[in-house]
């Protein structure tokens, strides 16, 4: 087969507003922007990964690519058509070929059903199969797919290890076959031994369902290992994407480069400087002006505080959202203590 | 939201809380009793039909065309002012502070109101507190006592004297405790506690003459310690002390059960454990750490507990013969005393909607986490 | 200070035990009585801290870490038990103190950090008077012993660096103690003077004002900055830092992570910082001990347990993390998952998931041995 690179999905200028009441009788309402203009493109038979510290908004990019979350503006395209305002039985058939694998399996499945009615259920709902006989097939076979035994079928969750759960709710995703998984944080409550079993199994199902990806992680180690292109997100905009050794070995957002640098890499012979930011990532209720990346900025200047910077192409396939072309690796040393206005914001905003 | 404001609005709010209290009342008092109770408590014998309608045009409750007092009790058309204006002319009264007469029975003929209420009124004001002081300190120990020791002896005990505090009924409660005192507890003749009345000048521990004081606050604990009486000042306690038991058995019940639990709650938590971690001692552990987060549920049960003497209070002072203000409600209900019933019903709802305000506010000040 | 981490303890039971061991730990073993059964979480564990040096706890999730730390500090649940073993502080077995004696351990010479600084600081007390209360809940830092003892430390810093406003102060209130005890009022303002003074240390910016905020008004990084505040404003002996950043973001993680670094240098304490990161054990800790289902299996210096992992389990660990500083370009995973400890495997509780697993290894419990100076391994592939 040629390597054509078809697109799968794109998303324009996406946003995602939660709003918040305040105010004496709760009328003024302020927003929590989640996501605040995010453009990309994913490509079949690819993995996007999308990394990000806590609260920048992944989860909710997500959710809202999947229409499980309503947008607030923006157009997504799926295999050509527009489904930011689908509804009824369009959006159901829709459902069909994405899919979700949550980060908590135990929280995401049932504990009163066994892994085969688990299964079997979601083949009902959607009737893609209503014969029995034919429907418990279908599950012995996605077990075996995922690497559990036929055995397992008759389990139910809290009779299974915490990688067993996870590899369940994978092949529960796998029902419909689906052409796109959205994976958000799919290994953060494994051991780190099961995680690799499951980040092999997720490469492995790639290949073979001919599978596309969105993995959401805040661990650069497993981005790195099995996305092919990342976006680095903070507070709701992308702020660099580009191919996973692109980005990884030459980073060119100073965000980036600060988030890579803070990875304590295993390995005691690598020096490393840990502290290259200071302070915590801002709410994302009052953004700063400009850049939202300026108050942590080694590099800021006046023109960061009064411009917004918008993504451009630095190189074929590799964008940033920063106005200069920075050589961050003979970057200033951190200064002391970071300035006044950031002490006390808490995650919890005091009224 | 600041504090302040969050103040301001509620009692923005109460004021709308009031008006549509006084507005059910008045639907379920004049609005189902037959227009002539309105006036009743203007009447008295000897009064001649015309005067009577007078008297029910002055109210305004009898239209002024009107022709006669028996055309007026039957209920005649046109006779009758309709119940929002009669509602309307009564709310004019009360704002100009002009509460109107009580039909209680009483020695002087004529009663305002506002005088039958204010009379009575601060006995109970002093019962309440007293109780409601009772009912803070032994509900506080008994439920430390229980989360510290959970599962254990004096956990079993002060369980078991919640659930008695739970089943037993005020009136029996109380009339067990009198029957006790005078017939067991007695010292030379007399019993160790006063069983009714407000001033115990008959008991073992009483003192016989403790004089009089001068009315400053009308309120007698208050007046006596102005005074200077502290004979006064302690036979107003001792009389005080059954009446408060009986009303303060199920609150404590109830008080130390929430405590108890948020206390063990509050003790299972993480900080606790860094606190025990820093080698604090047991007791600035659990009251300075624990106890701080516990007391939050319970402050906001005690708004409702301090709130639930009021009804409490018709029967204990009833069995203890204490001339508070809950033994008129009583009777007012049963003389079917329009007027009184109002205030006495705004009033309750004054104190109930200010004590959860104060609650709220006591809340905010507690828990730094809560901001209005 | 000595952190001197390369002397042989020669060939014993347990690894480096040496005289001046902070903390020596002889064959600990803890169970939980459950509705489920008996859970085993720690079998025989042996570990030995020397003064000054930063040791790495690592291992998986449910492994013991936690369990082995609330051990030492004696802050176990009331379902645990511990069935045997001697825990030593300075040569002092925990063990056989009073309540009491226990207690005043806490305060002087033992601290805790958490994991989660939001509900592990008190939400109703200010951030300052949770880290004064514990200056003034120990009287002996208010005696005059003590007292003279830091005003003569106080001339010497001052000889050393010089006058700063802060000394003086300090010298101030202590003065006037006139040869006795403190007052009350005075007792409070060192306590708070020394607070300040620890939240400096932790980098913390506009102490003055972060001493009157309540956790919740703090970011999470600066939260987890006042926990260790308050462990060191006590200059412990001892340190246990259970998963102090895995509660946070990445960046933040890294600035915790190079303050600790930047305080080795600036304290005497002797830290055991539990994780399941490895990537954080190689870059704070000196030595490293390898937990896996309740057992140490493997303790070497950080170095040489990188370099040249011996126990399988800490080799398949090792292949099994994916990095982020180097394409690997395949993942080894270790089959299986760890094992349910009410009903542990026999022998080598590794044994059922170990590629190497021989007979034996279902049979015997490996012990730890030192296999090569400083690195002792539980695993009978090394039994000479
Ligand atoms: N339903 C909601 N209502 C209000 N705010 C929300 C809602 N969902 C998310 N948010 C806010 O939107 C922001 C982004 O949240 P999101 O869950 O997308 O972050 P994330 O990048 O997935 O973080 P994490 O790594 O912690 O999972 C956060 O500040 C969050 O508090
Ligand atoms: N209170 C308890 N009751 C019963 N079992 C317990 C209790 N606390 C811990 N355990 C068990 O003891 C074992 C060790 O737990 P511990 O908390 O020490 O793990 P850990 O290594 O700290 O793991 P993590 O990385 O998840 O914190 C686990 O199997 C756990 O289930
Ligand atoms: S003792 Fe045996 S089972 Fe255990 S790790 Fe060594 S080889 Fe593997
Ligand atoms: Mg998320
Ligand atoms: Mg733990």
């Amino acid at each position: 087969m040629a390597q054509e690179e078809t697109t799968l999905i794109q998303v324009r200028e996406l946003y995602k507003w939660f709003p918040i009441k305040v105010g004496l009788l709760g009328r003024k309402s302020i927003y929590v922007k989640a996501v605040d203009g995010v453009s990309l493109e994913i490509k079949k038979s690819e993995t996007l990964g999308i990394v990000g510290e806590s609260g920048s908004g992944k989860t909710t990019l997500g959710l809202t690519l999947m229409r499980l979350v309503n947008s607030t503006k923006g157009s997504i395209i799926f295999g050509g058509i527009d489904i930011t305002k689908m509804k009824g039985r369009d959006l159901k058939r829709l459902r069909r070929r994405m899919q979700m694998v949550f980060q908590d399996p135990y929280a995401s499945l049932d504990p009163r059903q066994t892994v085969r009615s688990a299964l079997v259920e979601v083949m009902k709902i959607h009737g893609s199969i209503k014969d029995s006989k034919l429907a418990s097939d279908k599950a012995a076979e996605l077990v075996n797919i995922v690497g559990l035994n036929p055995d397992h079928l008759a389990r139910f969750p809290h009779e299974l290890s915490g990688g067993q759960r996870q590899r369940v709710a994978i092949a529960r995703s796998l029902v419909l076959s689906p052409e796109f998984l959205l994976l958000d944080e799919p290994t953060s409550s494994l051991d780190v031994s099961v995680q690799a079993q499951i980040l092999n199994l997720l490469q492995r199902l790639q290949t073979e369902l001919d599978l596309t990806y969105v993995l959401i992680s805040h661990n650069l180690a497993v981005v790195r290992h099995i996305c092919h292109r990342t976006a680095v997100m903070y507070l709701g905009r992308i702020v660099e994407i580009g191919d996973t050794s692109q980005l990884f070995e030459n980073p060119k957002h100073p965000y980036t480069f600060a988030l890579l640098s803070s990875v304590p890499i295993p390995d005691p012979e690598v020096s490393q400087r840990l502290d290259v930011i200071e302070g915590d990532v801002p709410s994302p209720i009052n953004l700063p002006s400009g850049c939202r990346f300026r108050l942590r900025c080694p590099y800021a200047t006046d023109r960061c505080a009064a411009e917004a910077p918008l993504l451009r192409e630095i190189e074929p396939g590799h964008s940033i959202e920063c106005h200069y072309d920075l050589d961050l690796n003979s970057r200033p040393a951190a200064t002391g203590a970071p300035a006044e206005g950031k002490v006390g914001a808490g995650p919890v905003g005091s009224a | 939201m600041r504090l302040y404001e969050f103040i301001l609005r509620r009692l923005f709010l109460m004021i709308f809380v009031l008006f549509a209290i006084s507005v059910i009342t008045f639907i379920l008092t004049r609005g189902i009793l037959p227009p002539a109770s309105a006036v009743s408590g203007y009447l008295h014998l000897g009064l001649s039909d015309t005067g009577k309608l007078d008297i029910a045009q002055g109210v305004g409750v009898a239209t002024r065309s009107c022709p006669s007092w028996s055309a007026f009790i039957d209920n005649h058309a046109g006779c009758v002012v309709p119940l929002y204006q009669q509602y309307f002319y009564w709310l004019g009264d009360v704002l100009r502070g002009d509460w109107g007469w009580s039909n209680l029975p009483n020695d002087f003929g004529v009663y305002p109101t506002l005088a039958a209420f204010s009379d009575r009124f601060p006995y109970t004001v002093q019962l309440a507190v007293f109780s409601a002081i009772l009912t803070l300190v032994i509900g506080f120990s008994l439920g430390i006592i229980s989360a510290t020791r959970a599962n254990k002896l004096p956990d079993h005990l002060s369980r078991l004297t919640a659930i008695i505090g739970y089943s037993i009924p005020a009136f029996w409660f109380g009339l067990l405790l009198q029957l006790l005192v005078v017939y067991y507890l007695t010292f030379n003749g007399f019993s160790l506690f006063p069983v009714s009345g407000a001033l115990g000048t008959q008991c073992a521990i009483c003192i016989a003459n403790p004089g009089t004081i001068h009315a400053y606050t009308t309120i007698p604990v208050l007046d006596s310690l102005l005074s200077g009486n502290l004979a006064y000042l302690w036979d107003t306690i001792v009389a005080m002390v059954l009446p408060a038991i009986t009303l303060s058995i199920t609150t404590v019940a109830f008080l130390s059960r929430i405590l108890r639990s948020s206390m063990v709650e509050a003790l299972s938590q993480d900080y606790i454990t860094l606190a025990r971690s820093k080698g604090l001692r047991e007791r600035v552990v659990v009251y300075r750490h624990a106890l701080r987060n516990a007391i939050l549920p319970a402050i906001t049960v005690s708004g409702l507990i301090f709130s639930s003497f009021l009804g409490g209070v018709i029967v204990v002072e009833l069995i203890f013969n204490y001339p508070g203000i809950g033994s008129v409600a009583r009777d007012a209900t049963v003389a079917l005393d329009v007027n009184f019933l109002e205030l006495y019903v705004l009033v309750s709802a004054f104190i109930i909607v200010s004590a959860n305000l104060i609650v709220d506010i006591l809340y905010a000040f507690l828990d730094p986490r809560i901001r209005y | 200070m000595t952190r001197s981490t390369s002397e042989s303890p020669g060939s014993r039971s347990a690894p480096r035990q040496t005289a001046q061991a902070v903390l020596e730990i002889r064959d600990l073993k803890i169970s939980f009585r459950t509705y489920l059964g008996e859970v085993k979480a720690v079998d025989g564990l042996n570990l030995s801290v020397s003064r000054g040096e930063i040791i790495g706890l690592v291992g998986e999730s449910g492994c013991g870490k936690s369990v082995t730390a609330l051990a030492i500090a004696g802050l176990l649940p009331r379902n645990a038990d511990v069935l045997s073993g001697e825990i030593l502080i300075d040569g002092k077995d925990l063990r056989k103190m009073s309540k009491a004696d226990l207690r005043r351990t806490r305060l002087e010479d033992l601290a805790m950090v958490f994991q989660d600084p939001m509900t592990y600081l008190n939400p109703v007390l200010t951030v300052g008077s949770q880290i004064t209360e514990i200056m003034l809940e120990n009287p002996a830092l208010n005696d005059s012993a003590s007292i003279t003892a830091r005003l003569d430390e106080i001339s010497k810093i001052e000889a050393e660096r010089g006058k700063t406003e802060e000394l003086g102060l300090e010298r101030q209130i202590l003065m006037s103690a006139g040869g006795g005890k403190l007052g009350k009022r005075d007792a409070k303002r060192l306590a708070r003077l020394r607070t300040l003074a620890v939240l400096r240390m932790v980098r913390l910016p506009y102490p003055e004002r972060i001493f009157k905020m309540f956790p919740h008004e703090l970011s999470g990084g600066m939260r987890q900055r006042a926990m260790i505040a308050m462990a060191l404003v006590r200059k412990p002996k001892l340190i246990l830092a259970d998963e102090i950043t895995t509660a946070l973001d990445v960046t933040v993680q890294a600035q915790v992570l190079a303050l600790l670094n930047q305080l080795k240098d600036e304290i005497d304490s002797s830290i055991v910082l539990i994780t399941h990161d490895l990537g954080v054990v190689a870059k704070v800790c000196n030595r490293v001990a390898v937990m896996y289902a309740g057992n140490i299996v493997e303790v070497a210096e950080v170095k040489a347990l990188f370099r040249k992992p011996l126990h399988p389990y800490t080799v398949g660990l090792l292949a099994a993390i994916p990095r982020a500083d180097v394409a690997k370009s395949e993942l080894t995973s270790i089959p299986g998952s760890v094992p349910d400890l009410i009903a542990p495997p026999s022998g080598c509780r590794y044994h059922p998931r170990c590629p190497h697993a021989f007979a034996k290894c279902s049979d015997v419990k490996p012990i730890l041995t030192e296999v090569e100076p400083n690195h002792w391994v539980a695993c009978f592939l090394f039994d000479k």
